[in-house]
């Protein structure tokens, strides 16, 4: 698909616009201006490696490749196939997910051993991600109804200035009591996320970078999650992002799973 | 290791010429022409971009350029016109540019962290809203080195965000094939993928064999080496497949284990809602954990493990069809593939040989009598059902005793002809999965029905720390009175599974198939870890325990193992 030249660019923050001064509003108008920039890529297909470092400076490493459907919350919520890469062991393991909103994801798993497809549970949100630091709902789809959202600030963050968002997660089985979001201002894009335990301390912080703009897509290429009691860290790193292949629900079925190598 | 190909309908995003990377022990020059007069230096910028580091100068109008690259400093020399200001605005973010300085008349001296090479540099135009002024881009690089961790990991105060919209614009003003819209060479799921493993497999038994062979009876320690690689290859978005994958196990005391599979060689293609599948497949049906009673397209690899999982590739041709009410499948096999037990000199195993030379067929086609089955399956919810019907060579043997060529006891198998009907049901809330399987199979002589029921809970988090606990518990029924070739008829299942969610993942299971009427038990404890990267450990435990004579496992009482598998994966 071809953009025209005249979408090359982000749609700028209207100069106009006024967020609501009482903060839960102004908070969830700017989540909502953050979600509606995310809108429209129809579907997107990346390609991940994960380090693991331990605080001793041990590495680990992780592969996977993800794909995933933007579905309207609607017409049911966003589908994504994930498939395991490294290590070599579980290579080939693939994870289908059809988010529900605050509901848990429906999700199966495919176990190539076997060639079994598994119904699993997907209330284990808050459990480890491939052993990283980065839990299940850390990587879920943000969707603007999981969090109750609050103004809390700004600053300045790097060379750009930040909204700060507290957001509280709506959802049961989470394992944070609440977030903060630096988002920048001009773009909306999430810069940091500091994540606070049921206890109310800071456990995890999330720093985003190498941000690329794709198509009217802002896209983060590496997103490091630390783990602040530890000092286990997690470093994301994204390859390859590629959008708007037109697949459709046939290509987030069961039997894709089986297909996938 | 995968190799992504380039898709033939790749969309490329046509690109302007890009000048090749520069060698820079050489003082080298590169220079544009360009039209305009004098210019001013309104700025410089740095930053990391892509795996390299982008320069940005801004510049009131546009101007020629030439830059030099001498031992590790790189000068960006302007036409001698522009005006540079002593007092340079410079934003440094990050990457190899540590410092842009004016030097003398109208040139940017860059100071650089480590020696660079200049991969590019063009003039972008001003934007025509008039948010951007001329720019002159440097993209440099330095020598290859390995992901700086730290480095990233210091990227915590956001510096990154340095406005990356103008760094990051396609240089190329070319419209028709589309903006910056990511990779396009094609899906990530598509490509060459190689897969599989080669392990090395020790069995210790803890008692002799209760089975006498001359001349000797079989040992107590086994040793086996097995491989199975697995080459595919994908294409059209991950709709299209074709896979082949050997197998091959070499065991060291009984020549009857040792064998070799074809798993796979197929092609599966999907086109829209419909899926052809034709060639060698395995294929799995079910959603208990202790038995597979629905399962029956595969035939069991009787040579591998005693847990029935291992599988022996089945020929056949399946279409499946998606619809709004559920998927509906057909399949048919020919090439009925023989199960095959442990030899002589093999445990566990039978009192008797079996002798293959004799084996039966109801089939008047033997084993090219072509086996129908049709499955339909749909998600309602939580709940996840499946009803399936086989007919044809049923993959379970009757073993018959009779007699070899030389008079000696043996048992010979005897497939029959059947008719089975399967349900599968799993209901999924929260920790709990529901799961029953039940099947009916019509042969001749006493029609069977069998049924497994049970749940799985899981403990997310155990005592606040990031391990899993699994209960699980199953009852199995079977009709059959005469259980000789199940000996669940009236079992009870319970396990307790648990994973550390570390970095090696590591996993306990602990479980036991209780008889409820012979008070027979079969334990078994795993344990498995992941070393390093490419490496597993597998220790199985497999006890029988109290076996009664007139229990089917009785020939397996004195047969306790413990397993060690090693495995390498590649």
């Amino acid at each position: 698909m071809t953009i025209p030249a005249t979408q090359k660019t982000t749609p700028a923050a209207p100069k106009t616009v006024k967020f609501p001064d009482a903060p839960d509003a102004k908070g969830l108008a700017i989540a909502t201006e953050a979600d509606r920039r995310d809108q429209g890529f129809k579907d997107s297909e990346s390609q991940i490696s994960m380090v693991l470092r331990n605080a001793q400076g041990q590495e680990s490493r992780r592969g996977l490749r993800i794909r995933i459907l933007e579905v309207p919350e609607s017409d049911g919520g966003d589908k994504s196939l994930v498939v395991f890469d490294a290590p070599r062991d579980i290579a080939g393991t693939a994870l289908l997910s059809f988010a529900k909103g605050i509901e848990p994801d429906d999700q199966w798993l495919y176990l190539p051993d076997l060639g079994r497809v598994k119904r699993i549970s997907g209330s284990n949100r808050s459990g480890p991600f491939m052993g990283s630091e980065f839990a299940y709902e850390d990587l879920a789809a943000p969707e603007l109804i999981k969090y109750s959202y609050t103004y809390v600030g700004q600053e300045a963050c790097g060379d750009l200035t930040c909204y700060m968002i507290e957001r509280r997660p709506q959802y049961k089985d989470s394992g944070y009591k609440r977030q903060i979001v630096w988002l920048d201002t001009e773009h909306f894009r999430p810069a940091k996320v500091d994540f606070y335990d049921r206890r109310d301390e800071l456990m995890k912080t999330l720093v985003y970078t190498d941000y690329k703009l794709y198509g009217t897509f802002w896209r983060a290429h590496s997103m490091v999650m630390t783990n602040k009691r530890t000092g286990k860290s997690t470093a994301l790193l994204i390859s390859t992002y590629r959008f708007d292949s037109g697949f459709k629900d046939a290509d987030f079925s069961t039997g894709t799973l089986k297909r996938i190598r | 290791m995968k190799t992504v190909m380039k898709s033939a309908k790749a969309r490329s995003l046509r690109q302007t010429t890009v000048a090749s990377a520069m060698a820079l022990t050489v003082s080298t020059a590169l220079s544009v022409t360009a039209d305009l007069s004098a210019a001013e230096v309104l700025g410089a910028r740095a930053a990391r971009h892509d795996g390299h580091t982008r320069l940005v100068i801004d510049l009131s109008q546009r101007t020629t350029y030439t830059i030099r690259s001498e031992d590790g400093q790189v000068k960006v020399a302007l036409a001698d016109d522009v005006v540079v200001p002593q007092k340079l605005k410079t934003t440094i973010s990050a990457g190899i540019v540590t410092n842009v300085r004016a030097e003398d008349g109208s040139t940017l001296a860059l100071d650089l962290m480590a020696p660079a090479t200049v991969m590019r540099s063009y003039i972008l135009p001003a934007s025509q809203a008039g948010h951007a002024p001329h720019r002159l881009v440097v993209d440099l690089a330095a020598a290859p080195q390995p992901l700086q961790f730290a480095a990233v990991a210091q990227a915590n105060d956001a510096t990154m965000l340095n406005t990356m919209s103008d760094t990051t614009v396609q240089y190329s003003d070319d419209t028709a094939g589309g903006g910056d819209w990511g990779d396009s060479s094609g899906s990530v799921f598509d490509g060459f993928n190689i897969d599989g493993y080669a392990e090395i497999e020790g069995r210790i038994f803890s008692q002799g064999s209760q089975e006498p062979v001359p001349p000797s009876r079989p040992k107590r320690q086994t040793l086996s080496f097995a491989i199975e690689p697995s080459f595919s290859y994908t294409w059209d978005d991950g709709r299209s497949l074709l896979a082949f994958t050997p197998f091959m196990r070499f065991d060291s005391n009984d020549d009857d284990r040792t064998h070799f599979d074809v798993r796979e060689l197929k092609w599966v293609g999907a086109f829209d809602a419909l899926e052809v599948r034709v060639g060698v497949d395995k294929l799995f049906w079910g959603v208990t954990e202790s038995q597979h009673i629905v399962d029956i397209i595969n035939q069991d690899d009787g040579l591998e493990d005693v847990d029935g999982e291992d599988k022996l590739g089945q020929p056949l041709v399946g279409l499946s069809y998606e619809t709004g009410v559920g998927t509906f499948s057909v399949y048919a096999m020919t090439y009925f593939r023989e199960r095959r037990f442990a030899g002589p000199k093999g445990r566990p195993r039978g009192p008797l040989p079996i002798d293959y030379r004799q084996t039966q067929y109801e089939a008047g086609s033997d084993k090219w009598h072509v086996d129908l089955a049709a499955r339909w399956s749909h998600i309602f919810g939580p709940i996840d059902i499946a009803v399936s019907h086989f007919r044809g060579t049923s993959r379970d043997p009757v073993l018959i005793q009779g007699l070899n060529a030389v008079g000696d006891p043996v048992l010979i198998p005897r497939y029959n002809l059947i008719d089975q009907t399967g349900i599968e049901l799993q209901g999924t809330f929260g920790p709990v999965l529901l799961k029953a399987e039940g099947i009916r199979k019509a042969q001749p002589g006493e029609n069977q029905y069998a049924g497994i029921a049970g749940f799985e809970y899981t403990i997310y988090g155990l005592g606040g720390g990031s391990s899993d606990l699994g209960i699980l518990a199953e009852y199995l029924w079977d009709n059959r009175t005469k259980p000789i070739d199940n000996p669940f008829e009236d079992d009870l299942f319970v396990a307790l599974r648990w994973t550390a969610n570390d970095v090696s993942d590591t996993t306990l299971l602990g479980g036991a198939i209780l008889d409820l009427d012979t008070k027979q038990k079969f334990i078994l404890i795993e344990a498995s870890r992941r070393l390093g990267d490419h490496w597993k450990l597998s220790v199985d435990t497999r006890l029988f325990v109290s076996v009664p004579t007139n229990d089917p496992l009785f020939f397996y009482r004195d047969d306790d193992f413990v397993q060690i598998k090693l495995q390498r994966f590649f």
